[in-house]
């Protein structure tokens, strides 16, 4: 079902050109103007970021451009507050209100909040997309977007809700029905792409991972159900050391470590079917004749995101050390003539520290993670009949002026892609 | 030489042709390899996509609008680039062309902001403030005031939280009558004291007034004690409790918004949130100082010793200095005590020495 067959047309290759050390650079320098000016900084790093990796993907040695301006970004974001903010803060009261006199109602309005939320964020994220795609260019031809924000939000939720109701097995259809009506709304110049998959042919390989995630987490409530028992008759030792009170021999060792190893599975498991569906879906996607092709490799990127965590537990542990030993370094020294640092001394470099690791954070996110994970998923990837592209016509259409006003309101994980 | 082998898109189709292409004063003249032309780009509408990199060729296009390109790898171009295209390192339209939607935008969202910020939020906490019924405003307030005092009498010495002496109720509910009539309160006031070495009093909502027994240690008479129970009445009063309560959940929301999806936005927004606390509450205080001074003047109970008691009050008010005093829920002590100095009435005694005295043992 998911065997891939290989291109027996000509192919032209993907690539993505950039340098590492120029995008840690660019990212500490978005993260540090970002906190200096409070946040508006962020349409301009986030357009920076994307310039440098669409400007990097080149196909057949052509690159692709962004041509998102930040004042766009700027201007969406400012509607959505002039409009959005005053129907919040109505809210706000209105639940204020609701809470002191209606426990229940205000329970109630939480829930409903959040399923507004639910509602209005696939619908800003089809929407952002669509501001994405309008900027994005390949020899001066601009893709695009069509497709009502509006049925797309309506699809997400119910299957949403369906995935739910099966308890997870209906994953690998919701992503493909997503996938479908995202891709065949989507356009280069006047051609739109066209997506055949099914979710069918994933299932196979999702299936293990609900199995382990289930298994996994029945066998460790199991190995902890007779200590949790234990704790629950004795609570009154619960002024005392907890772990040590509860003796060792309910703790099942055999069943925690199954279902450890098990959820541990269920990680690599879930990577893999990542690698596979990304794989999938790009064999089952055409534009026009234009066929594409991924080989991209789960040992890869298995070992970028070790490398990436490795690298983050690496600062966090800096980190700790640092304001830890600053900690110490004030102890000591009080219990001596003259404390090595003042209390304030400590208090500013320990701040200073935990800035620098917030700043530090997002640059390593980027050059540990996504550019090697975009490089890689680049260097795989082939296209195939690219003179037949050549024949595609640009398409004067409607393009939204200002963009992801409300999927930034909303917290929504638009991102960088 | 002036003339570069290059690749071409007309920006109608995403064909590609190779082209050769002539760079000089008037701009770029580009020709098939036949020699017959193509277009023509004048110098000033010649813009670089992105800055060229080794490895990369170099990307032009033509003003910003419209999908045509040009690709030069040969890098000796862009010398003759540079030297003919005034505009060629301008990659972005600039603010020109977007300056009046900026502008009206900007201005609409700062209003919004400021609106929201002085009139919304104050409003909305003082409607729903008063749209509590008085009877779960008491009821919620006696609930909370068990919590606290439970939270407390864990952390106080003689396990015991609440001081019970007997003459020392009676002269403190002496005071309370004297300011409850003036104070014309929607719920009734109920005070207790705790038995904590803290000089601090605060009102919960519904009514709670709770003094620390360290605040009756601190002050050198009645009045000031009166003048600190008419402070906590002005807010039980105004039903400031409540107020703050939804001002800071809306002013959180709002900010919240504004910073947006950031690293370190929540850092921002805690920061943010706290000195908006603070500013609420300072203006509330002052409010509160205020009123309490109209219920002195009712009570017929002398203001001086409350400017006193606030001259003497240590601590937060040296150590915060400045902007960090903005952090503070208090306005600084000297600005409150020059205030009732001001507008206090001197007037009469709160209770008599012997009456004082037993307030002073309540907690014995």
């Amino acid at each position: 079902m998911t065997d891939i067959t290989a291109l027996d047309a000509p192919t032209a290759p993907v690539a993505f050109v950039g340098r590492r050390w120029h995008l840690f650079g660019l990212v500490l320098r978005n993260s540090l103007f970002n906190l200096l000016t409070l946040g508006i900084y962020r349409f301009w790093a986030k357009t920076r970021l994307r310039r440098y990796f669409w400007h990097g993907v080149a196909i057949d040695g052509e690159a692709l451009e962004y041509t998102g301006r930040p004042v766009e970004l700027l201007i969406g974001f400012l509607i959505v507050l002039a409009v959005l903010v005053p129907l919040g803060i109505v809210y706000s009261g209105f639940g204020a209100f609701l809470a002191a006199n209606d426990t229940v109602a205000a329970s109630f309005l939480d829930f409903a909040y959040l399923g507004v939320l639910f509602v209005l964020t696939p619908y800003a994220l089809y929407r952002a997309r669509r501001y994405r795609l309008t900027r994005t260019l390949w020899r001066g031809v601009r893709c695009g977007q069509d497709g009502s924000p509006v049925r797309y939000a309506f699809l997400s939720i119910g299957l949403w809700l369906l995935n739910l109701i099966t308890l997870g097995l209906a994953y690998p259809w919701m992503r493909t029905v997503l996938q479908r009506f995202r891709m065949n709304n989507t356009r280069f110049g006047n051609r739109h792409f066209k997506f055949d998959g099914t979710g069918g042919a994933l299932f196979l390989f999702w299936l293990p991972v609900v199995v382990c995630v289930f298994g996994g987490t029945a066998l460790v409530l199991l190995g902890l159900w007779e200590p949790l028992k234990f704790a629950f008759e004795h609570i009154e030792l619960f002024e005392e050391d907890v772990l040590s009170v509860i003796p060792s021999e309910t703790f099942d060792r055999m069943q925690l470590s199954i279902g450890g190893a098990l959820l541990v599975l269920a990680a690599i498991l879930l990577f893999s079917y990542r690698v596979r569906e990304f794989r999938y879906f790009a064999s089952v996607t055409r534009l026009g004749k234009a066929e594409f092709r991924s080989q991209l490799r789960l040992a890869r990127v298995l070992l970028i995101g070790l490398g990436y965590y490795a690298l983050l537990a690496l600062m966090l542990l800096i980190v700790l050390v640092l304001v830890g030993g600053l900690a110490i370094g004030f102890e000591t020294g009080t219990e001596t003539a003259s404390p090595v640092l003042s209390e304030n001394q400590a208090a500013a470099l320990g701040f200073a520290t935990l800035l620098l690791y917030l700043v530090a954070l997002p640059a390593v996110k980027y050059v540990a993670f996504y550019h090697p994970l975009v490089r890689h998923a680049s260097g795989t990837l082939q296209v195939s009949n690219m003179d037949h592209v050549a024949t595609i016509v640009q398409e004067v259409h409607d393009q939204p002026r200002y963009g992801e006003g409300l999927a930034d309101a909303l917290d929504a994980d638009v991102g960088v892609f | 030489m002036s003339e570069f082998a290059a690749s071409y898109n007309d920006g109608r189709t995403a064909a590609t042709r190779p082209v050769r292409v002539r760079i000089d004063a008037l701009g770029l003249d580009i020709r098939d390899e036949a020699g017959a032309p193509v277009a023509r780009w004048p110098a000033e509408e010649v813009h670089l996509v992105d800055r060229p990199g080794a490895g990369r060729p170099i990307r032009l296009m033509r003003d910003f609008e419209g999908g045509e390109r040009l690709l030069v790898t040969d890098h000796r171009a862009l010398a003759h680039l540079q030297e003919n295209c005034p505009k060629l390192g301008r990659m972005l339209p600039g603010l020109s062309r977007h300056w009046r939607p900026i502008l009206m935008w900007a201005a609409a969202a700062a209003v919004a902001v400021v609106l929201i910020f002085k009139v919304v939020i104050p409003a909305t906490a003082d409607f729903v403030a008063r749209a509590i019924p008085a009877e779960t405003e008491e009821a919620f307030g006696a609930a909370l005031a068990e919590q606290v005092v439970d939270f407390l009498a864990a952390r106080s010495s003689s396990g015991a939280a609440v001081c019970t002496g007997a003459a020392g109720m009676a002269g403190l509910a002496e005071i309370v009558r004297r300011l409850e009539g003036p104070a014309a309160s929607h719920v009734p006031i109920t005070v207790r004291v705790l038995d904590l070495p803290v000089v601090n009093a605060f009102a919960l909502p519904g009514g709670q007034i709770l003094v620390f027994r360290g605040l009756i240690d601190f002050a050198h008479g009645p009045e000031e004690v009166a003048g600190v129970l008419a402070h906590e009445m002005a807010h039980v009063v105004r039903r400031h409790p409540v107020q703050i309560w939804v001002k800071v959940a809306g002013a959180g929301a709002l900010i919240g918004l504004l910073v947006g999806d950031v690293t370190g936005g929540a850092v921002i927004a805690g920061v943010a949130e706290i000195m908006l606390r603070a500013s609420y509450s300072q203006e509330l205080e002052r409010q509160a100082d205020a009123i309490a001074l109209d219920l002195l003047a009712a009570a017929e109970i002398d203001a001086g010793p409350l400017a006193d008691f606030f001259d003497r009050l240590p601590g937060i008010a040296e150590e915060l200095e400045g902007i960090l005093s903005a952090l503070s829920t208090h306005p600084p002590s000297p600005q409150r005590s020059a205030m009732i100095r001001a507008n206090g009435q001197r007037l009469g005694q709160a209770l008599s020495p012997e009456q004082w005295r037993a307030l002073g043992r309540i907690c014995d």
